[in-house]
């Protein structure tokens, strides 16, 4: 799917991203995946890592479907690497810190619970969709057949002055009755859309920003890190079933032992009409993470990230997210604990079928976490567990 | 176990059914053991496998694993699974940074079912000896009200109160009593006496037994004794590979025991055999009845708790069909399983769940149907023996096309 060009493409932009960051973007948002079905979105980023970045090591994708690359520290033998770190490393002397970013692939959606005898969808939820918004929302299965989602008149008659819920909801897909229904019981459904760039190429909107985006900021930053090798061992690993549950970050913490954990993912923005107050604004920068609903950011990795920003003439603003989490909050947890914060995209009105960010903050992102290459030895808050 | 006597009007059971322990099934349903308290059903499925396994072991928090040597297994394979582990057992997966030391050598599958089931706990006597009472697990006011429940070890005979019909508001019948509100009546006139009897922590469940409908069962546990008893019946049979079969507990309060025994055995992939809800009463709208009781054992494709391994349940469906056992994909609706916990534990195991479709679950008299559970055990077994390592095979990143996809014309 080609992005529309009513607007100016970004590549007319003076402080553009790059073209291997905005071909993550085009193709990762192209590809479908609610949570617990990421294939093609892994898909995609595989084959994008191969065109872009062929020498990141992919380790492996394990049993739940997260995708582990790797990009060892300088000086290291980079190619096979990944195969001769030792299990438990971590406590070798002279080893380079272990930086994990962790980008949830996963969407959110819905899925198929019932269809009925006239060939009708109903469905339940699959993570945090607005229920009593999706009147109205196109979605697309896997297979790319695409219906809309509607409510019950006389429910929603019934309920007026209340919000729509589940049960009113049913998806038409065109099938005149059960049998002609191609969708079964199981299937999965997102949001149907695209990409298109808006204001002259400097935002873009997308039905699934949360988290390609993020996807396309983490393939990116070890593009570069893998180019110019730093101290530190930076481990990329895209996530599966964030949205219901931070599942996939909870095995990945397991499986890679690290020093410093770090999610990417999209946040709020406060930068709208009647919007509650939320001081993070498109084009602000990335935001680093100092809270939200589900975490609290280690302080010396906000210190640390907000210093590789100033050394790197990063944009950055804060960001304090009243509701809502994401990986680290997950990440944080594993073993006995890791220090962990978060590089967030701001993004509009997220969830929803048309979310928009600023790609300059996608390009802050991506530098930021890039940067991170550089690793943390020599911070004060920073002492290795030897 | 009572019955209709059903004779010759009834068919004989598919699946080779009618060779099924169904006393034992009766005898699990009909024990008590509210979460925390699963002695008594432990110590039943342990008389009842342990002939039939080669290890039998329990663990700190009474979680019961029996463990079936595989007959493919060579013997220098099988490792002690009931200490910490090797501490050079670790390297499995060569280039896992996570490849943990107490990690066996060769990975068992594991087959799950829980031993609890939910009920009430006693909180705290009255002036007037009546016994406050909390709930233990999901358990509605209504499934209580005017109950006889055995209540402690000795199973003391009390009865959860019901008001007076004639003395009844409009208001009251209107909706569902509140556990706060309701009261065990013990008999007994005094706190000194009811003290006599039973102790504040004291589990209290219905006071039923099960009764054989002909194709159909009813009791009060059958979730997940169900569950249980089709694990029993499946130790008998040997498989290809190791299987250690768990029989956990607290699932009700909060699928608290499989965890840690996913995190023990580090299965190479788990099934949880479930006893699951229906909403299949008559009713006025065209919608799921998650499932259908006598529709066969039902496939979880995803549930509040998780999403199922789709290896798995390809294996499953594809078993059914080549069996002809009748199936059912259970609707994706809430609810959760010990497989949330399971699928989560270590670096992820491929879990999936098979349940035998319930109606009135979670109160007095739970309905299940035989050719449903006969149905489970004749799939699971199937798949156990048909299984092969290659399911769950790390999934290739060096060619196009997922294998995890569910779509039956995009998979490869």
């Amino acid at each position: 799917m080609n992005p529309q060009t009513a607007s100016a493409s970004p590549s007319t932009v003076a402080n553009a991203p790059s073209a291997p960051l905005l071909d993550a973007l085009v193709t990762f948002t192209a590809a479908w995946g609610p949570s617990g079905r990421e294939g093609a979105v892994r898909d995609a980023i595989i084959a994008w890592l191969a065109a872009h970045a062929p020498t990141v090591d992919i380790v492996r994708i394990d049993a739940l479907g997260n995708l582990f690359t790797r990009v060892g520290a300088a000086g290291e033998a980079a190619a096979g690497a990944a195969a001769g770190v030792p299990a438990d490393d971590r406590t070798a002397p002279g080893r380079p810190a272990r930086i994990l970013i962790a980008a949830h692939m996963d969407e959110i959606g819905v899925i198929a619970t019932h269809v009925d005898a006239t060939g009708f969808v109903r469905c339940s939820a699959v993570g945090g969709v607005p229920i009593a918004d999706l009147v109205g929302c196109r979605v697309r299965f896997e297979s790319g057949l695409e219906g809309v989602i509607d409510a019950e008149a006389i429910a929603r008659k019934a309920a007026a002055g209340q919000t729509a819920t589940l049960d009113m909801l049913y998806i038409d897909v065109g099938a005149p009755d059960r049998a002609a229904c191609p969708v079964r019981v199981g299937d999965a459904a997102a949001y149907a859309g695209g990409l298109v760039w808006q204001d002259g190429g400097r935002r873009a909107m997308a039905h699934n920003m949360d988290n390609r985006a993020g996807c396309a900021a983490l393939a990116e930053a070890l593009r570069r890190a893998a180019a110019a090798p730093g101290a530190a061992e930076v481990w990329g690993v895209f996530t599966v079933q964030e949205e219901i549950g931070l599942r996939g970050a909870r095995t990945a913490g397991f499986d890679v032992p690290c020093d410093v954990a770090i999610a990417v993912d999209i946040t709020g923005a406060g930068d709208l009409p009647g919007a509650a107050p939320l001081a993070l604004a498109l084009g602000g920068g990335a935001a680093v993470k100092i809270s939200d609903g589900g975490m609290i950011s280690h302080r010396g990795v906000v210190g640390w990230l907000e210093r590789l920003a100033a050394d790197g003439h990063i944009p950055v603003q804060p960001e304090v997210l009243p509701g809502g989490t994401t990986d680290a909050a997950a990440l944080q947890l594993t073993g006995a604990g890791v220090p962990a914060g978060a590089v967030s995209i701001p993004t509009r009105h997220a969830h929803r079928p048309g979310q928009v960010i600023d790609l300059g903050d996608l390009e802050a992102a991506a530098a930021l976490l890039a940067a991170t290459r550089i690793g943390p030895s020599g911070e004060a808050w920073y002492t290795p567990q030897d | 176990m009572s019955g209709r006597n059903v004779g010759d009007v009834e068919p004989a059971l598919p699946y080779g059914g009618d060779g099924l322990d169904w006393a034992l099934l009766a005898a699990l349903s009909d024990a008590r053991g509210v979460s925390g308290d699963e002695g008594r059903v432990r110590d039943i499925v342990a008389a009842a496998v342990a002939p039939h396994v080669d290890e039998l072991w329990t663990d700190a928090i009474g979680n019961l694993y029996a463990r079936k040597r595989g007959d493919r297994v060579a013997a220098v394979a099988t490792t002690d699974l009931r200490g910490v582990g090797r501490p050079d057992a670790g390297a499995n997966e060569p280039g896992s940074p996570a490849a943990r030391s107490s990690e066996p050598a060769v990975p068992p599958l594991m087959v799950c079912a829980h031993l609890d089931e939910v009920g009430l706990m006693v909180v705290d006597i009255d002036g007037d000896g009546m016994a406050r009472l909390a709930a233990v697990g999901g358990v509605l006011g209504a499934a209580v009200v005017g109950q006889r429940v055995r209540i402690g070890a000795d199973g003391v005979v009390g009865v959860v109160g019901l008001p007076p019909a004639h003395a009844t508001t409009d208001a009251v019948r209107a909706r569902l009593p509140a556990l706060e509100e309701l009261r065990i009546d013990l008999g007994v006139t005094t706190r000194d006496a009811a003290l006599a009897l039973v102790q504040p922590g004291d589990g209290a469940i219905w006071d039923t037994a099960t009764v054989d409908l002909g194709p159909t069962l009813l009791g009060k546990a059958m979730d997940d004794r169900a569950g249980c008893w089709a694990l029993a019946m499946l130790l008998r049979s040997r498989y290809p590979m190791d299987i250690v079969g768990v029989f956990s507990v607290q699932e009700e309060a909060g699928t608290r025991g499989a965890g840690p025994a996913a995190h023990r055995l580090a299965p190479s992939a788990a099934f949880v055999l479930e006893c699951g809800t229906t909403d299949d009463t008559p009713k006025d709208r065209d919608d799921t009845p998650v499932m259908r009781v006598g529709d066969g054992p039902a496939i979880t494709v995803m549930d509040s708790s998780m999403v199922a391994d789709v290896r798995l349940v390809r294996h499953l469906v594809a078993t059914a069909e080549r069996e002809a056992i009748r199936h059912q994909i259970r609707a994706p609706k809430g609810g959760g399983t010990d497989g949330g916990k399971i699928h989560l534990a270590r670096r992820g195991v491929p879990t999936a769940v098979v349940s035998a479709p319930c109606r009135y679950l979670h109160g007095p008299q739970a309905l299940v149907s035989k050719h449903d559970l006969a149905g489970m055990v004749a799939l699971v077994r199937a798949a156990l023996e048909s299984w092969s390592p290659d399911i769950v095979a790390p999934i290739p990143f060096d060619r196009p096309g997922s294998p995890h996809s569910l779509n039956r014309e995009v998979a490869p």
